[in-house]
């Protein structure tokens, strides 16, 4: 991943390299915006990929978010605005996109095959495992876990970027994660999780 | 942090895209995909969310119930002028019904609130009906002048059509002659 620290930042003496390569962005700067591209391509395919499960439709989801980004460009203030608008506008899209499609009912959380593999941290089976049980929460759910655990965010974050109350991602989260350790604990037996 | 905790953060850890997905987006934008769109092009956009449809819902009933309205007072109006003309009509003399002025000072005279057939009159305040009178008087004023424009052209008409026949007459007459007169002398 190319970072902020590419080449535009190499040339900067004191200016935020972020902040420079956004306004030249918005100045019509292609190879600026090609920068930006780079530097939130996993986040935004991440968030997509994980959410619908299917690497064409987030590659085609994330596209788009980038192309309404390019729209608007003079509406960034910041850097943080940019990750915050990004993270935002990929979450709604998501969220559209499973409505619209009906994502959400290609596999049942009953469906979703145990794993029978040894509970070893970092374990291929066990994170394709969470994977599906993720896929099969329900739209808003799995966008509030996806930000937790993808983004590192913390509720009240993850509130305003899906501009919903914190209690009700409190709830989620808990509901999730009790979901999910049920459905684990199912499988790995007497092991805490 | 449960292990839980570590396991989903292993299993949603961001993921790359397919190599060349910058390349594709730029190729979108320099498509024009990326371009931000005219305000017509917008316009649905702003029709998408619930409220702005119900309100667009309102609207188009609001109007639909003014058009209605509109059209039901219209026949209304309709239907209170044969009415008028009736009663005038039918109270001078039957046998004069295109004497202008009579009429009018008939229908000047006739309000609303007095007719015989009072029913086919249409309901409304009195400086509706005032106006209406004051149009139909205009109208019957115009119609009069119209009809003495007409008498005066049938007139003029009539003058000339016996002034030509005149002169055709005249015409054959001295035709006949002049063969004669040629003869004798």
């Amino acid at each position: 991943m190319v970072g902020w620290e590419g080449t535009y930042g190499l040339e900067l003496r004191g200016a935020d390299p972020a902040e420079h390569v956004l306004a030249r962005s918005a100045e019509g700067d292609q190879l600026a915006f090609a920068e930006i591209v780079r530097a939130h391509q996993s986040m935004v395919f991440g968030l997509a990929y994980h959410f619908v499960r299917d690497r064409s439709l987030a590659e085609e989801l994330a596209q788009e978010v980038f192309l309404h980004l390019h729209q608007n460009l003079s509406s960034i203030k910041s850097p943080a605005h940019l990750t915050y608008w990004l993270r935002k506008v990929t979450s709604h899209r998501c969220i559209d996109l499973a409505r619209r499609r009906r994502v959400r009912p290609q596999v049942s959380l009953e469906d979703v095959a145990e794993p029978v593999a040894e509970n070893v941290s970092g374990d291929p089976m066990l994170s394709e495992t969470l994977r599906r049980t993720i896929a099969a929460l329900p739209e808003k759910p799995r966008m509030v876990v996806i930000l937790r655990y993808q983004e590192d965010l913390e509720p009240a974050e993850i509130a305003r970027v899906l501009g919903m109350p914190v209690n009700t991602v409190k709830s989620h989260l808990r509901r999730s994660l009790a979901m999910l350790r049920e459905k684990l604990s199912r499988c790995l037996g007497e092991v805490k999780i | 942090m449960s292990r839980l905790d570590d396991e989903l953060k292993l299993a949603l850890a961001r993921e790359e895209p397919p190599p060349g997905f910058a390349y594709r987006v730029l190729e979108r934008v320099a498509a024009g995909e990326g371009a931000r769109a005219g305000w017509w092009e917008r316009l649905p956009l702003y029709a998408r969310p619930p409220w702005v449809r119900w309100l667009a819902l309102g609207a188009t009933a609001a109007l639909l119930a003014a058009i209605a309205v509109s059209q039901y007072d219209a026949p209304v109006v309709e239907r209170a002028e044969p009415g008028q003309a009736q009663v005038n009509v039918g109270g001078e003399d039957s046998r004069k019904p295109d004497t202008a002025g009579e009429h009018q000072g008939a229908v000047v005279s006739t309000s609303p609130s007095t007719t015989n057939n009072g029913a086919s009159i249409a309901p409304g305040s009195r400086r509706d009906d005032r106006a209406r009178l004051e149009q139909r008087r205009k109208e019957q004023e115009l119609r009069a002048e119209g009809e003495a424009a007409r008498q005066q052209l049938i007139l003029a008409l009539r003058v000339a059509s016996t002034t030509f026949n005149g002169a055709m007459r005249e015409g054959v007459k001295a035709a006949r002659i002049r063969p004669m007169l040629a003869s004798r002398s």
